[in-house]
């Protein structure tokens, strides 16, 4: 019987080299892939609502209640107004006034999330503008109404502010005007 | 002296400092990759306000008002003076050719629909430095041809 000779797989002093040139042309095809079709301004939308008239036949909501309240915000070069008043008597008119910077619309935000906590179904906000306001000025004043998490960086409210909505129907009032 | 021809000594290439940057590279541009339904080239004229929305947009702008120009589909409708809507295309506080356009637009948009007479919603690409005097025309002139709803277009904070 002859002797096996068995292959030995001992540390030789060869030393062994991955090549590693294939894994560089996926990452460099890749790379230019990925760069092309980077997108580095993510665009998104805000949805507004203008008033308009319809001819359409006034839907029963018997769940509606007749008595509610109405919000609406005038923003001017320098300040901001919150208004609620009653749809019916008594209408016990309310109004706030906030500066036109950061720390008044956070101000304006926190007022507006008070009336939410105590108006869940609440939906719906009035916002006029100044003719000479600029988008940029309006669309602060937009996500103030809008958006719950205001202000908040994703890291502190642990979710994006974009992701619940406090007032999610906005109508410019101001364009009929 | 000192020999320029090659040794039997083999020269190689640290490339792992290269391919760490370009894994970390990779992973940056996998961690914004857009998965929005529409990729939108922004006008040069136009830039957008910074916003907390995470609605993404979902289809390419209407209506464009930008520095200098407002346009439907890309077609210039109107040059703006010195950022406003020149006073004689102006009637009752809506710019006629703006209307004009998106009425036309409203009974193309009508002809493939399934439902009627339902209001419409438009697309506006508006330049973060416009005055609201000027947008209030805009969104008049599309309420006059049956456009209520609109979305606004900003960029999202990252």
């Amino acid at each position: 019987m002859g002797r096996k000779r068995k292959a030995k797989y001992s540390v030789s002093d060869a030393t062994v080299e991955l090549n590693v040139m294939p894994f560089i042309d996926i990452f460099s095809l890749l790379c230019t892939f990925l760069l092309f079709s980077a997108v580095f301004a993510s665009v998104g939308v805000l949805n507004v609502q203008v008033p308009f008239f319809s001819d359409a036949p006034s839907v029963n909501t018997p769940s509606k209640p007749e008595r509610e309240l109405e919000i609406s915000v005038l923003v001017q070069d320098s300040k901001i107004e919150l208004t609620t008043k009653y749809t019916q008597e008594p209408k016990n008119p309310t109004t706030r006034t906030f500066a036109q910077t950061s720390e008044g619309i956070e101000k304006f935000h926190a007022a507006l999330m008070t009336i939410k906590s105590s108006n869940s179904a609440l939906e719906k906000v009035l916002l006029f503008t100044d003719d000479n306001l600029i988008y940029d000025d309006i669309v602060d004043v937009l996500d103030a109404i809008k958006f719950v998490n205001f202000g908040q960086s994703n890291a502190k409210s642990g979710t994006n502010p974009g992701e619940d909505f406090l007032f999610e129907k906005v109508v410019l009032g101001s364009v009929l005007l | 002296m000192a020999s320029v021809g090659g040794s039997d000594e083999g020269v190689s290439l640290n490339i792992m400092p290269m391919l760490d940057i370009f894994s970390i590279l990779i992973l940056f541009l996998l961690m914004n990759f857009s998965t929005d339904p529409v990729s939108h080239d922004l006008d040069e004229g136009v830039t957008l306000p910074f916003s907390a929305t995470i609605a993404s947009l979902d289809e390419i702008p209407t209506v464009r008002l930008s520095k200098t120009s407002l346009m439907v589909n890309d077609h210039q409708v109107t040059a703006l003076l010195d950022g406003l809507v020149p006073g004689k295309v102006v009637t009752q506080g809506a710019i006629i050719p703006l209307h004009e356009e998106l009425v036309k637009l409203r009974a193309a948009n009508e002809a493939i629909a399934k439902e009627k007479n339902k209001p419409g919603t438009l697309t506006v690409e508006i330049d973060k430095e416009k005055k609201f005097l000027t947008i209030k025309k805009v969104l008049l002139s599309a309420q006059q041809a049956d456009f209520v709803e609109f979305k606004l277009m900003v960029e999202k904070q990252l």
